[in-house]
């Protein structure tokens, strides 16, 4: 456990070595920390945009700003700074998205909306996930999500307002604390919590509205799926 | 039962933090004794922490290609469409803030002239009670008045009533004579806004204007002058001192607006820069 822990202090002062190269104009240095986090940087992208093409436009455009923007990053967590350009595109990618209204402005309302909808549940909302969902979510032979449930949740996702998503996103699938979330956000601690824990039961809401079991099991192919 | 029939959005809120360890240390205490008791909260943590597996089951996706930049040339410009918005917003957070600091001076300057006319350098503060106050041909003048005071019209009968205390202080530093003199007459007090006619019976009423007493002429001979003297001085000064209020209420709201203005602009801008 310290072990890990010296590891990661490790990590953090190479980058920080790294950092201060790159702000001295050393180019490979900045390559280096684009290594180290363009995967965390596109999975946030393809999380909040659902489209791969979308999501690498976005991503590599957050790393050409934060190229340019370098010089002038300070604060400890590169992570966060680096996040926070990527959510920003994707934002902006939403306001472009005027084609698609629908789905923006339906997950605006639903972000602004009190908890569960009306209905949903019984009277307090006590809507359960479906143990349909549970029993099938799982590929026993690769230990890992079947593709439609990651496509469900990929959608689910989707329907949620764009800042419980980053929220949610930040903080479930890439693991950030609250405290970073809230510095990728731009927000307060209680801004954070609150986007979470309505992210979380308006995407329980969601998923538990679709409890029609599965159709066949389609397997992730071999390596790393793409959705 | 029910025992959350007040605020779930906030239960729903403490236990998702509890469940990022996130809670207090008190709070936290707080819900660990509660729970055992309670099914709902532990129907509701269950789902919580369900969705919660379900998102760290995600699988990391694989990236299309690297972004590494070239080992040289230029970095493109972020090809986004907004990039170019992005960058205009950068520049104008200097512009911003100049809008802001020049919205927030012209709104205290606004502010300081509504006052300064309301409570005392307006003219129309003291003359439309005292013109109230005194005879048909006063109370003409007064609507007129009024009139043009529009909304203010609200604020100098305020300033009458309950600030008519405090407000008759002002007068004293008004260079209007005459007015500056019959107008505590009728300010004069409390009493004198529900009871104008009255005034002139009662200006010696205690309280704030007090101090200004000791500062103006008896008020009997006053009860006369109004009379005599306020429609003159308020046609007189009516137009003079119409534009001060205006102004004012135009340097607030063209104040806030560029303030409201400049920090919206300020807002975009630092949304295109790092934390």
């Amino acid at each position: 456990m310290s072990e890990r822990r010296d590891d990661d202090e490790r990590a953090r002062a190479s980058e920080q070595a790294l950092i201060a190269r790159a702000q001295r104009g050393d180019r490979a240095a900045f390559n280096r920390l684009v290594e180290l986090h363009q995967a965390g940087a596109y999975a946030l992208a393809l999380r909040m945009l659902g489209d791969p093409d979308t999501a690498a436009d976005v991503t590599q455009d957050a790393f050409f700003s934060a190229y340019r923007a370098i010089a002038s990053f300070r604060g400890t967590s590169f992570r966060a700074w680096l996040y926070r350009i990527v959510s920003n595109g994707c934002y902006d990618t939403f306001r472009a998205q005027s084609r698609r209204p629908s789905v923006s402005l339906e997950a605006t309302l639903e972000d602004e909306r009190e908890g569960e909808p009306a209905g949903q549940g019984g009277q307090h909302g006590d809507a359960r996930l479906p143990a349909a969902l549970i029993d099938t979510t799982w590929d026993p032979e690769r230990a890992a999500l079947r593709v439609e449930v990651i496509e469900r949740i990929q959608s689910a996702l989707l329907r949620l307002g764009p800042e419980q998503r980053l929220a949610l996103v930040l903080s479930d699938v890439q693991g950030l604390s609250y405290d970073e979330i809230a510095a990728v956000m731009g927000t307060s601690l209680g801004t954070v919590k609150s986007r979470i824990a309505r992210a979380r039961g308006h995407l329980r809401d969601i998923l538990s509205r679709q409890g029609e079991p599965f159709g066949p099991a389609r397997r992730p192919e071999r390596g790393q799926t793409s959705i | 039962m029910d025992q959350h029939a007040g605020d779930w959005d906030k239960q729903r809120e403490r236990l998702s933090a509890y469940l990022d360890d996130e809670l207090g240390a008190e709070e936290r205490a707080a819900l660990e004794r509660h729970l055992p008791g309670c099914a709902r909260c532990q129907a509701e943590l269950a789902d919580l922490r369900g969705v919660r597996a379900l998102l760290r089951a995600l699988p990391t996706p694989a990236a299309p290609r690297s972004f590494v930049l070239p080992d040289d040339g230029a970095v493109p410009r972020p090809i986004a469409p907004a990039a170019a918005r992005r960058s205009a917003r950068q520049t104008t957070g200097a512009l911003a803030r100049a809008m802001e600091w020049v919205g927030s001076v012209a709104a205290v300057a606004g502010l300081l002239l509504l006052l300064g006319t309301a409570l005392g350098g307006g003219p129309h503060g003291g003359a439309a009670s005292t013109t109230a106050g005194s005879s048909a041909f006063g109370q003409r003048t007064a609507t007129a008045q009024t009139a043009q005071q529009g909304p203010k019209a609200g604020t100098a009968g305020a300033a009458d009533s309950g600030d008519g205390g405090t407000g008759s202080t002002q007068p004293t530093q008004v260079t209007i004579p005459t007015p500056q003199q019959t107008r505590p007459s009728v300010v004069t007090g409390p009493g004198g806004e529900r009871t104008p006619g009255a005034n002139p019976g009662s200006p010696a009423t205690p309280g704030a204007p007090t101090p200004t007493h000791a500062t103006m002429p008896p008020p009997t001979p006053h009860v006369i002058q109004p009379a005599s003297n306020t429609p003159v001085s308020t046609e007189k000064n009516a137009p003079a001192g119409g534009g001060l209020p205006l102004a004012g209420v135009g340097l607030v709201l063209g104040g806030a607006a560029l303030f409201a203005g400049g920090k919206a602009a300020e807002r975009r801008a630092r949304r295109g820069q790092r934390q």
